[in-house]
């Protein structure tokens, strides 16, 4: 990869990646450092890596990147400790997104992470078990026990709008 | 105890028998996957959802629901300074070509100091260096320029990989259509270039070491320069002053040399750098920065 690759992969991932790994952080610095971090192995590895594979290396190393520091700050559920439904208080809600985005933010960072792949970047399961090192099937576990937890946290009674 | 009969009922008939015609039309909601451990309702729907499979008998009601958990990302969303991100394009070229055509032009352009200021060039510094290498870029047919240049990879470079870009000219013949000839006498100067990743600043007590581009988180370029003419070399960089512009009148310093590298890497290699020089808060010259356009 040249520099111009290089510089034109900033162009069109730097977004991207800053996004997913934002939206599993919720803090801007952080999400910013990680990002910095990923361009940084990508610049040092730039020579030898093929254009066409870059995103995949900035996924990759932001997401093993990510997961490092979330086991670091802090200690997360997994998704067997989330109960079917929500016992929350009710309180109001203006959109779907903001109901998505409190259920996202109560997934485990792996799953969490399954779901902002796919839908955010399109990945196939096969992709995604490249990025986060699963194998397919349990990328589609994974993926699928999210997928119930998403719909059944926007169905509750106190979730509908 | 006995069951009194009546209109010839038998015991059997007086038994409740289950309706077997009734049955539970929703097991499928309650059944497991194997697999996911969700039920399998759910696993048709997600998997219709998800395009892993086109299942006709999933409720359209439950499809529609898990079409709502689509996650869409904000795109009003972005990385604040992707530029930050962005690399430029150091002095030292990628292709060999482009490295034997820029050091050429800097030693054609020491020999011309040399020259002007009738330097004695009798003071040589020995080092042990690794085998001696060759390069004969290839110019186009018919060629316009021929040259080769001879240089040995140093101990340097070998013991630290950061310099491993560090070069020891040892000898250079050009000829060109001008039947232009630099001489192997010009590699005593014993002119060394090489990169270090990110800022480097030479020590302050150094009366060897230039260093361009010490800007953080770029590549430095660094010239290291044996010689008795360092000190001649290095008063202009730094008297140079974007107010008085003081420097130029000193004659050639080890900067201007830079730039006509660079100027020289562009002609032989279709390349568009730009050499900016970069000034501090007082307004001196404190380094060059090369920019690819």
């Amino acid at each position: 990869m040249t520099t111009r690759e290089y510089n034109n992969c900033v162009d069109q991932h730097a977004d991207g990646v800053y996004r997913f790994i934002l939206k599993n952080l919720k803090d801007e610095h952080d999400a910013q450092d990680v990002v910095q971090d990923a361009f940084e192995k990508l610049w040092v590895n730039h020579k030898k890596l093929n254009p066409g594979k870059a995103k995949s290396y900035l996924f990759t190393t932001a997401y093993h990147t990510m997961i490092d520091h979330i086991r670091k700050n802090r200690h997360l559920g997994s998704i067997e400790d989330i109960p079917e439904t929500s016992n929350e208080t009710f309180r109001d809600y203006s959109d779907l997104k903001e109901i998505l985005d409190e259920a996202l933010a109560k997934l485990n960072e792996v799953q969490r992470s399954v779901v902002l792949l796919r839908d955010y970047e399109g990945y196939s399961y096969h992709e995604i078990g490249e990025i986060t090192g699963l194998n397919e099937s349990q990328v589609k576990v994974y993926l699928y026990r999210a997928r119930v937890y998403l719909k059944n946290y926007i169905v509750s009674p106190e979730h509908v709008i | 105890m006995a069951i009194k009969q009546h209109n010839g009922e038998s015991n059997e008939d007086k038994v409740l028998k289950p309706d077997l015609d009734i049955t539970y039309k929703h097991k499928s909601s309650i059944k497991r996957s194997e697999k996911t451990g969700i039920t399998l309702e759910n696993e048709k729907a997600i998997a219709m959802f998800e395009g892993d499979a086109a299942s006709a008998d999933t409720p359209s009601g439950l499809a529609a629901i898990y079409s709502r958990t689509r996650l869409q990302a904000d795109r009003n969303v972005v990385y604040p300074n992707p530029e930050s991100l962005k690399k430029r394009v150091a002095i030292i070229p990628v292709s060999l070509q482009y490295a034997a055509a820029a050091i050429i032009l800097l030693l054609i352009s020491i020999g011309a100091w040399f020259i002007f200021n009738q330097e004695n060039l009798n003071e040589h510094i020995q080092y042990d260096l690794a085998k001696l290498e060759s390069i004969q870029p290839d110019f186009g047919n018919p060629p316009q320029q021929s040259l080769s240049l001879d240089y040995r990879r140093t101990e340097i470079m070998q013991a630290a990989p950061m310099l491993r870009e560090a070069v020891r000219i040892e000898r250079i013949n050009v000829i060109s259509p001008d039947e232009i000839v630099v001489s192997s006498t010009i590699a005593a100067t014993n002119l060394f270039l090489y990169t270090r990743p990110g800022s480097y600043q030479p020590p302050a007590t150094s009366n060897q070491e230039l260093a361009i581009n010490a800007e953080p988180g770029k590549k430095t370029l660094v010239g290291k320069i044996f010689s008795g003419m360092f000190g001649r070399v290095k008063a202009p960089f730094e008297s140079d002053n974007i107010q008085s512009g003081a420097g130029s009148s000193e004659g050639l310093s080890f900067w201007d040399i830079a730039e006509l590298g660079v100027k020289g890497v562009n002609a032989l290699g279709d390349h568009d750098y730009t050499v900016v020089r970069d000034y501090n808060d007082k307004g001196n010259v404190k380094g060059l920065i090369v920019v690819e356009e």
